[in-house]
């Protein structure tokens, strides 16, 4: 008997031994069936889900699943329905909006599903379809696996790891070579020299880009070419165009099959049905125009056309004005490709599709999960927030890890009371709170912006402010590496800076303000600055001293003939950083001093910076002045024999970095004025 | 204690609910030669059923088997292993898709572990457009152009060709077609849909390195 167990241990151990060493995808846990591959990050789970009777049907996905606690995120098939659920100890709570199950025609036994991971927004594509979505953070990574407990059984699962999605192109390549487009239909001609009146007097080599990509109508169809992956999902999408006549050109996002996709079409100023900016979902080769705005482009002109859609959002622009926004269910995910429905033609080039983040709440549908109340009772109601009590309310939203934001949302103020809009949230005891009030609080009749560190309130900076109350209007918020800002109705109002503030989710504010209501919140990640880049080859003046002058990296300057000061040939307006690097530290004595701001080489009230070094310390001395007057100094170490210094004007703010750490800030807002 | 007709369900991607069954081969008292034989029966069939589903070969560039000059081993923080192979850099750079100025490459030896249609896929970075391809060339099979994408000064992936492959031993030869062009991985993979979008982990197991 003993031998007959160990037989059978020892069966056990080899056939344990045996499954773990071949990897077989899938193991089995409890009732969940676990899929082998990695889920780790930003996923999607995809696969078939195969039903006799959708009402019937009980089956689940899980995702993110923690072996050690059993917590996981699910999104369950049950009831004709698809919901997400988070599942954590005992408790499990709804979390999301609820899809409708609909077989993808009638008879059918199968429907394809795709649940898509990231960060914080979980949504479910079913056949071609987002029907659900939902948002929550607080389980990550994990195992991922079915359940099929009824009615059901789930075919072809894989997990696919979802990164950064990129893709660009310069066209810079021999014709007919080798290229990351496939060709869906119409004709596609690599294109090595421009066609146009000055296309004789071209010559490739002496060009910078003389590149470019030529689609045609074909066979009745329009041109379409298209890169990236089926699994892409958010993201903007940009290319400059020329279109040879007014016949529609644009860009394809989401693409499935030469049937199924969305596409930005823009027709020309004299194209028969007159110039409009469209977007249009085809699926099965039907067209329906999703929303549309007028005018159209005029032939044989280049235009930058951009979109970029999130969360089912999609915005477009025309060299850089935004024409378009709507919203669409349509697909969820797919590639992106350029557009042309011209026999004549147009000219792709500089494509570039990237990361894109932005949140749009229209608050017509309460998704459980997605606002979360951390103070008194916020309700929807007819399309808008409102707080349920005079009490002090706030509710949050988003990311932690959002930086660099503008976030704005339109606000119709009760009689009294104070409102606001919360930026930079980490926790309940650490955000940024930009509030207002016309009476009724403290600070009536004032605009703040207040920093919550660890539970304790600071009132960074304040300014009048004056609303008419019970009239609509927007209030804006930026947070930029530390610098807050707020505008209302169009006008700035505070601003303040503060290191370190640089990152967190976005809510709103309300007290004693019961009648308040919130609407059309959006925010968007304000995109990095262009820096302008200079041809390698060119930087060396030497071996080429007639480009010195515009095309090297000396082009901005004037070389002084007397003295040492070195001045920018033109103006900087706005917020503009001087960025240089100290190249050896401690190697000699001396000043260096910067300026900005100058009305001219004479100005002696303009802002300046003096950094002093000393032959064999690695002790930099900064000065931070408007004119002679002393706004702020300090000292620092540098650890290494290179230092990084950015001088930079922010706002109303000057700042100093010193190795991308603030070392000097001044507010030149609240500077005395000159003297007359 | 009955070893007839033990069953044993177990589902793989690709392959849904396939049930094994592992049946008595005599009447005879069960002894440890049952065990034995249950326990190699159910290996062999876990293993045909893993076989069933995706193969998958992931090498490290810079774990070639030979290497020529100018193709050069090179040190990165943020490239998969710390290091990866390219063509550095010429001066001046090449402006034209003009011919390779020498024939550099490294050489792989890769063990595939079965008989199938493959997805080739190298994690690369372009220096720009006269810096993003490699001559690839596989076996004694005729050589071709691999990248020629226009993502550049950025690690990411690129698909190449579709290739069958028998089991065994191939080579595979990334060569000098333009300066500039750097390789951190490779991958084969019999899964069309899979695509890879971070660095992967290597199968060390069905690589082969100089002794």
């Amino acid at each position: 008997m003993l031998r007959l167990a160990n037989n059978h241990l020892i069966t056990l151990l080899v056939a344990c031994a045996a499954a773990l060493c071949i990897s077989a995808h899938i193991a089995v846990a409890g009732e969940v069936a676990f899929l082998e591959d990695e889920a780790s990050g930003d996923f999607n789970v995809v696969g078939e889900l195969r039903f006799s009777s959708l009402a019937k049907l009980n089956a689940r996905v899980v995702i993110n699943y923690q072996e050690d606690s059993g917590d996981h995120y699910a999104v369950a098939f049950a009831g004709g329905k698809a919901k997400f659920f988070r599942v954590m100890g005992a408790t499990t709570t709804h979390i999301g909006s609820i899809g409708a199950l609909t077989p993808p025609r009638a008879g059918a036994e199968t429907a394809a599903f795709t649940v898509q991971r990231r960060d914080w927004r979980m949504a479910l594509v079913w056949d071609g379809r987002v029907i659900a979505r939902a948002y929550d953070s607080l389980l990550h990574d994990g195992k991922a696996g079915t359940v099929a407990a009824g009615g059901g059984s789930f075919e072809e699962l894989m997990i696919q790891p979802v990164g950064d999605i990129f893709v660009a192109d310069d066209f810079v390549r021999e014709e007919g070579g080798l290229s990351a487009w496939e060709v869906a239909s119409g004709k596609w001609q690599q294109r090595t020299l421009r066609e146009d009146d000055q296309a004789g007097r071209q010559d490739a080599d002496k060009s910078a880009n003389a590149f470019s990509y030529l689609g045609k109508r074909k066979d009745d169809k329009p041109a379409i070419a298209v890169t990236g992956y089926w699994f892409w999902d958010i993201y903007s999408m940009q290319a400059a165009i020329k279109p040879a006549d007014h016949e529609a050109i644009g860009l394809v996002i989401y693409f499935q099959d030469a049937d199924n996709y969305i596409v930005i079409r823009w027709l020309g100023r004299e194209h028969p049905a007159g110039g409009s900016l469209q977007v249009v979902a085809v699926r099965n080769g039907e067209s329906e125009v999703v929303a549309e705005s007028k005018g159209g482009f005029r032939a044989d002109q280049w235009y930058c056309l951009r979109c970029a859609v999130s969360a089912g959002v999609i915005h477009v622009w025309v060299d850089d004005e935004l024409r378009l926004a709507t919203r669409t269910d349509a697909f969820g995910q797919g590639q992106v490709g350029l557009y042309c429905e011209s026999n004549k033609g147009a000219f792709f080039d500089d494509v570039v599709c990237g990361p894109w983040e932005l949140f749009a709440e229209n608050f017509t549908e309460e998704v459980p999960g997605k606002w979360q109340t951390l103070e008194g009772g916020w309700q929807h109601t007819n399309g808008s927030l409102r707080p349920t009590s005079n009490t002090p309310a706030l509710v949050v939203t988003g990311r932690r890890a959002w930086e660099h934001y503008e976030y704005s949302i339109t606000i119709q103020p009760a009689e009294s009371g104070g409102c606001g809009l919360v930026v930079g949230y980490q926790d309940s005891n650490n955000y940024c709170l930009l509030r207002w009030a016309q009476k009724g609080t403290p600070y009536a009749g004032k605009a703040q912006v207040v920093r919550v560190r660890e539970g304790e309130e600071k009132v960074l900076a304040e300014a009048p402010v004056s609303i008419p109350a019970k009239s609509w209007y927007r209030a804006e918020a930026r947070l930029t590496d530390g610098l807050i800002a707020l505008a209302v109705a169009g006008r700035p109002q505070v601003e303040a800076f503060s290191p370190g503030l640089t990152a967190g989710a976005v809510g709103v504010f309300a007290t004693a303000a019961a009648g308040t209501q919130f609407d059309n919140a959006l925010l968007q990640i304000i995109p990095p600055k262009q820096t302008s880049r200079i041809t390698q080859e060119f930087a060396d003046v030497s071996k080429h001293p007639e480009m010195a002058e515009w095309a090297s990296t000396q082009a901005p300057w004037v070389k002084p003939d007397v003295g040492s000061t070195w001045w920018t040939k033109g103006d900087y307006f706005g917020e503009h950083a001087l960025v240089f690097t100290i190249p050896n530290v401690g190697a000699k004595s001396g000043n260096i001093k910067l300026l900005v701001g100058a009305s001219d080489p004479g100005d002696k009230d303009a802002c300046n910076l003096v950094v002093a070094l000393t032959s064999g310390s690695k002790e930099i001395a900064l000065a931070l002045r408007a004119g002679d007057q002393l706004l702020a100094e300090a000292k620092a170490q540098v650890e290494g024999p290179k230092a990084k210094l950015s001088f930079e004007r922010r706002g109303h703010w000057l700042v100093v970095l010193l190795n991308d750490d603030c070392v000097l800030q001044a507010n030149m807002a609240s500077l005395p004025k000159p003297v007359e | 204690m009955n070893t007839a007709n033990k069953t044993l369900s177990i589902s793989v991607s690709g392959c849904p609910s396939t049930s094994l069954r592992a049946v008595s081969l005599s009447n005879r008292k069960p002894d440890l030669r049952d065990g034995w034989v249950f326990a190699i029966v159910l290996s062999m069939l876990l293993i045909s059923a893993a076989a069933a589903s995706a193969a998958k070969v992931v090498v490290e560039a810079e774990h070639y088997y030979t290497l020529k000059s100018s193709m050069a081993k090179a040190s990165s923080q943020v490239a998969s292993g710390s290091a990866y192979v390219h063509i550095p850099l010429q001066q001046p750079h090449g402006a034209t898709e003009g011919a390779p100025f020498d024939t550099g490459y490294a050489l792989f030896k890769v063990k595939i572990p079965k008989t199938g249609t493959y997805n080739l896929w190298g994690r690369v970075h372009w220096y720009d457009g006269c810096g993003n391809s490699f001559l690839l060339k596989i076996d004694d099979k005729p050589q071709m152009v691999f990248g020629n994408d226009g993502t550049y000064q950025r690690w990411h992936w690129v698909r190449g060709l579709r290739i069958s492959l028998t089991q065994g031993v191939h080579t595979i030869r990334f060569q000098n077609r333009e300066d500039g062009a750097k390789l951190d991985q490779f991958m084969l993979t019999t899964d069309t849909r899979y695509v890879p979008v971070r660095a992967e982990k290597e199968t060390k197991q069905y690589i082969i390195r100089p002794k």
